[in-house]
């Protein structure tokens, strides 16, 4: 269940998971709790309370963060399913309750069958490092929503970059085909009061809806932001 | 009472497989259009990891009641209506655990329902209070749809309410009263349970009524097993369309090596008679394909710290 950021009751699935979303699968497997959740090992309450007024009342593990910023945190991905096909899927999804006529119940669309080939482009001893947490996870991995949990195998590390064959390619303006918003960790998020920047589109090349050739296969998967005009 | 053999490890992942049958029943409709989820072509009904949480919630809240173990109001943090069929807000539900559970104003905690309710520890929950938020993520969730791991028949039943209802102009409906449903025939349903038991830890260490030094790992899947049977065996929803489901083994194990993370779901392709209508069919069925599964799993005697079966369910391939 790969929610749209464009989508403001997070119902129908991307294609694919965008580079915040692959970010955030590692940062889970290396332990990296986000600051609001019960896996952080302490909570700085007053901190919070800055961030909450910052804007930033899920603010991404710092950690993480840190991360993507010190190993230049550059990822591929591609679809490996056949033919896309969504779910509908009820969740008990309360966004709100209302005592006087009853609870709000969201449909979700979820993607069936799901399966990726995903490439990080890392250190030697970066990629051992991220293989490990990878086999061995700390916190459940998931795949975009906690109900649908993550099982990731064929873990390998290559010398070689991976052939421009099928990978999501970038489009900045607009997107023909099973697109996701490109999203991305904003690593400077205190300075600019949001956690993630979507630019233009990810976009999954199918079996039936084959892509482009000649992009670039990896994207830089963090991005800064400049400071919002005082 | 289930018991788990001695388990107390506090990483990696562990797996629970739950096997239960329904009998003429309508488990977990789509709510939109209030047929049986299935899967089209193989004709296999499946329902969501959130129908069995919501079984294993009330199963959880008996196995704490019949122990003694807390306030019947604070058992489980997800009862979203009251004795009435009253809908209740996020706020109401917290201050009925904190009234329950005697928590003056002084001593109250935005984590006072993670730390006392039993079930939020093994599901998770997202505190969405302004200036309080944080989110639990779920221990335990099932790896893929629970699932019949066979085809099932089902047929279209009528059904005939009492008394037809009247229209805004007092005239009765012509088509009120009576209508046709589907219902499935017999399935044995399959769920893979994973708990991630570093999580399990995280959500439950500081935990008021299960303190974790006492009851560990061990403890807590104990509850959630015991829980999860009673939810299909002593204390089974007691709707016509739900009570004829009941709970035929469980098994846990921590796999000490790379697993196939094989589905039971496609359990059905290695079946020689896709359609099974009948318990002992699936049992001859569940002997003959579990074994290569388990071991795909490794399960083994080496591995498992839980197994308990049904009478009604001679499963040799667990023995």
């Amino acid at each position: 269940m790969w929610r749209n950021p464009y989508e403001s009751m997070g119902s129908f699935s991307c294609l694919g998971p965008a580079p915040s979303n692959i970010a955030g699968l590692i940062g889970a497997a290396l332990g990296f709790a986000s600051p609001k959740s019960q896996g952080a090992e302490s909570h700085d309450e007053k901190a919070l309370k800055k961030l909450d007024k910052k804007g930033l009342p899920w603010s991404v593990s710092p950690e993480l963060l840190q991360w993507q910023s010190d190993n230049d945190y550059h990822v591929a991905c591609r679809w490996m399913g056949d033919h896309p096909k969504r779910r509908p899927w009820n969740v008990n999804g309360c966004k709100d309750l209302d005592p006087v006529n009853d609870n709000l119940r969201m449909q979700q669309q979820i993607i069936e069958q799901p399966r990726y080939e995903v490439a990080l482009k890392l250190s030697d001893e970066e990629a051992d490092r991220i293989a490990k947490a990878l086999r061995e996870p700390k916190f459940p991995l998931s795949l975009g929503a906690s109900f649908c949990r993550a099982i990731i195998t064929n873990i390998s590390i290559e010398n070689e970059e991976p052939q421009r064959d099928n990978w999501a390619y970038w489009e900045t303006v607009f997107a023909v085909g099973d697109a996701t918003p490109l999203s991305r960790h904003i690593i400077n998020a205190e300075d600019a009061g949001e956690r993630i920047k979507s630019d233009g589109f990810w976009v999954y090349p199918t079996k039936y809806q084959p892509g482009e050739l000649g992009h670039e296969t990896f994207v830089k998967g963090y991005c800064f932001a400049e400071e919002p005009e005082k | 009472m289930i018991t788990l053999q001695d388990f107390n490890k506090e990483t990696g992942n562990a797996y629970i497989l739950f096997g239960h049958e329904a009998i003429q029943a309508r488990p977990n409709l789509d709510p939109y259009t209030s047929t049986l989820r299935m899967n089209d072509e193989t004709m296999q009904v499946y329902t969501s990891d959130v129908h069995l949480k919501h079984h294993a919630r009330r199963g959880i809240k008996a196995y704490a009641l019949e122990n003694e173990l807390t306030h019947p109001d604070s058992a489980i943090f997800y009862e979203k209506e009251d004795e009435m069929g009253k809908a209740r807000d996020f706020a109401t539900r917290i201050k009925l655990i904190r009234e329950s559970q005697e928590i003056t104003k002084k001593d109250e905690n935005k984590k006072d329902a993670l730390h006392h309710c039993l079930d939020l520890p093994l599901f998770g929950y997202v505190h969405a209070v302004k200036n309080e938020n944080f989110s639990v993520t779920n221990a335990i969730n099932t790896l893929f749809r629970p699932v019949t791991f066979h085809s099932c028949e089902i047929l279209s039943l009528g059904r005939n309410n009492a008394f037809p209802s009247l229209d805004k102009d007092g005239e009765i409906k012509e088509s009120a009263g009576s209508a046709t449903v589907d219902s499935l025939e017999y399935g044995f349903f399959l769920s893979l349970w994973e708990i991630n038991l570093n999580m399990l830890k995280v959500n439950a260490h500081e935990h008021k009524i299960m303190s974790w030094d006492e009851t560990k790992t061990k403890g807590w899947i104990e509850m959630f097993v015991n829980g999860l049977w009673k939810a299909y065996t002593t204390d089974r929803f007691p709707s016509f369309t739900q009570r004829s489901q009941f709970a035929q083994f469980v098994i846990g194990w921590q796999p000490g090596s790379d697993v196939s993370y094989e589905n039971p779901a496609d359990l059905f392709s290695q079946l020689n008679n896709k359609q099974i209508n009948n318990h002992a069919d699936a049992v001859e069925a569940l002997n003959t394909v579990l074994p290569h599964f388990l071991a795909g799993w490794d399960y083994n005697s080496d591995t498992s710290f839980l197994k308990h079966l049904d009478k009604n369910c001679p499963l040799n391939c667990l023995s």
